[in-house]
């Protein structure tokens, strides 16, 4: 690959996530069909589609929590490949937000910030409490540091787990459905987060069905369908000009 | 008075006895609980013959008398492996340790399966290893969870014990059939082992109550 190249010579590579080829399959059914996906540096890009249609199960490969069974995966110049090296390599650079936020419920906000920093790069605790408060400031929740995730609301604990996955100062954010396990008052705190870490340049991956979201920060917007990507445009010509029927349809159905 | 008298001469005995048992179902709980982590760890491998194993050892020893298997350990396997005459508080340790490591591995099961897989996922995202993941993740979890079936357990193991008296163990219980030979008294020595096998057992849950709660402190759910 010439991303590997390319990281062999020291100069950083303007491509965060490539996916060439990549299939999966569950059993017998195929949930990933010869998916082919460029993400540059800095890119924004919405991966949107019906549910059933492989978007989770894309972007959970490119972090390992699935593997591809063919094609290839790099990411940040590394090809994921199933050795520990590679794959604690890769989830260094790469922060993963949930649908259900996975907070660990017997640390406070705080801890669950540190936890990694102190035990994967091995920050001192002052150095990792630090950028713990500087993630949290930044998702307007520090005055709850000393709080366990329980006793905050759903659209709290995402803003956190958002700060928890900043802290390892990632390359590459990837969003798995983050709002859809919120009641819809919480929704929007969450999506002004994900707006304002567009707005700082981040590597973004998300897979929404908030289209709003799509239009006010994507690049690109990506739509899936039965494990294959059947249309890729910027949003504009995405949802004024849909070319596919089954976008199309799709469309007509989550926006009212 | 003379009464009182003989009964307060009787009291080392009994504590001798109290020791004895402290230290079989001690070291048990222990080894059972080292067991019980191995056997859940097997369960676990995804290896099918180490899952096969470890199953038909927990079907077995939930499925077994403990008198029989204690009668197993100390007549029929030196008989079959020719070993002569063996330690009976060791085999009492073994039998009880064998026996309660497959019920506490029932427990931390049960622990574990009511964790959500989320943990896992999160911790795994953030690039924590393997290792990582149990030992500051899971594990601080289901201590709390399992912690108060653990302790009923081992309050099991406890009330097994006794059973060791059948093989020469001069436990609590067989003290305190040498003391009513002794002194020909039926009643006095069992009720005084009674009391000594319930504040054991009472205060193991007391410990387990009050290790709970420090485990869990700040974060109801």
């Amino acid at each position: 690959m010439d991303q590997v190249a390319q990281a062999s010579n020291n100069t950083p590579p303007t491509v965060a996530v490539s996916l060439h080829q990549v299939s999966k399959w569950f059993g017998a059914f195929q949930v990933l069909q010869n998916i082919s996906l460029t993400v540059r540096t800095g890119e924004r890009v919405v991966v949107a589609g019906p549910s059933g249609s492989g978007k989770s199960t894309m972007i959970r490969c490119i972090n390992w929590l699935e593997q591809h069974q063919s094609g290839q995966i790099v990411v940040d110049g590394i090809e994921l490949t199933n050795s520990h090296k590679t794959i604690e390599a890769v989830r260094k650079d790469v922060g993963m937000v949930f649908q259900h936020f996975n907070l660990f419920p017997h640390l406070t906000i705080l801890e669950n910030c540190t936890l990694a920093p102190t035990w994967v790069k091995k920050l001192s605790k002052n150095d990792a409490e630090a950028t713990a408060f500087e993630f949290l400031e930044k998702v307007r929740i520090a005055d709850q540091a000393n709080k366990f995730p329980s006793q905050l609301s759903g659209g709290q604990q995402q803003r956190v787990a958002i700060a928890r996955a900043l802290c390892m100062r990632p390359k590459v954010m990837l969003f798995d459905e983050p709002t859809s396990a919120l009641d819809p008052e919480m929704v929007r705190e969450v999506l002004d987060t994900m707006v304002q870490l567009a707005q700082d340049g981040m590597t973004m991956l998300c897979v929404t069905h908030e289209m709003g979201f799509a239009r006010q920060v994507a690049d690109r917007v990506i739509f899936m369908d039965r494990g294959e990507i059947i249309e890729e445009n910027p949003p504009l010509e995405f949802f004024s000009n849909p070319h596919h029927k089954r976008t199309r349809a799709f469309l007509s159905q989550v926006i009212h | 008075m003379k009464y009182v008298l003989g009964a307060i001469e009787t009291v080392p005995l009994l504590l001798d006895g109290l020791v004895t048992t402290l230290l079989i179902c001690g070291l048990a709980a222990i080894l059972a609980l080292v067991g019980a982590v191995a056997i859940v760890a097997a369960k676990r491998s995804g290896m099918r013959w180490l899952v096969v194993s470890a199953t038909i050892y927990v079907t077995l020893m939930r499925g077994l008398p403990i008198v029989i298997l204690v009668f197993l350990l100390y007549f029929g396997v030196p008989a079959l492996l020719d070993l002569g005459r063996v330690s009976a508080l060791w085999v009492g340790v073994i039998a009880l340790a064998l026996n309660g490591a497959a019920f506490q591995s029932e427990v931390l099961r049960g622990a574990i399966a009511r964790l959500s897989r989320g943990q896992s996922e999160g911790a795994y995202a953030l690039g924590l290893s393997r290792f990582q993941l149990w030992r500051l993740v899971l594990t601080p979890q289901i201590l709390p969870i399992a912690l108060p079936a653990l302790a009923g357990e081992i309050g099991f193991l406890i009330k097994a014990s006794p059973v060791l008296s059948l093989i020469t163990v001069v436990d609590l219980t067989r003290r305190a059939q040498q003391v009513t030979m002794q002194t020909f008294d039926p009643l006095g020595p069992l009720l005084a082992a009674c009391v000594l096998y319930f504040f054991l057992i009472g205060s193991i849950s007391w410990v387990s109550r009050y290790l709970e709660a420090r485990l869990t402190v700040g974060k109801a759910r």
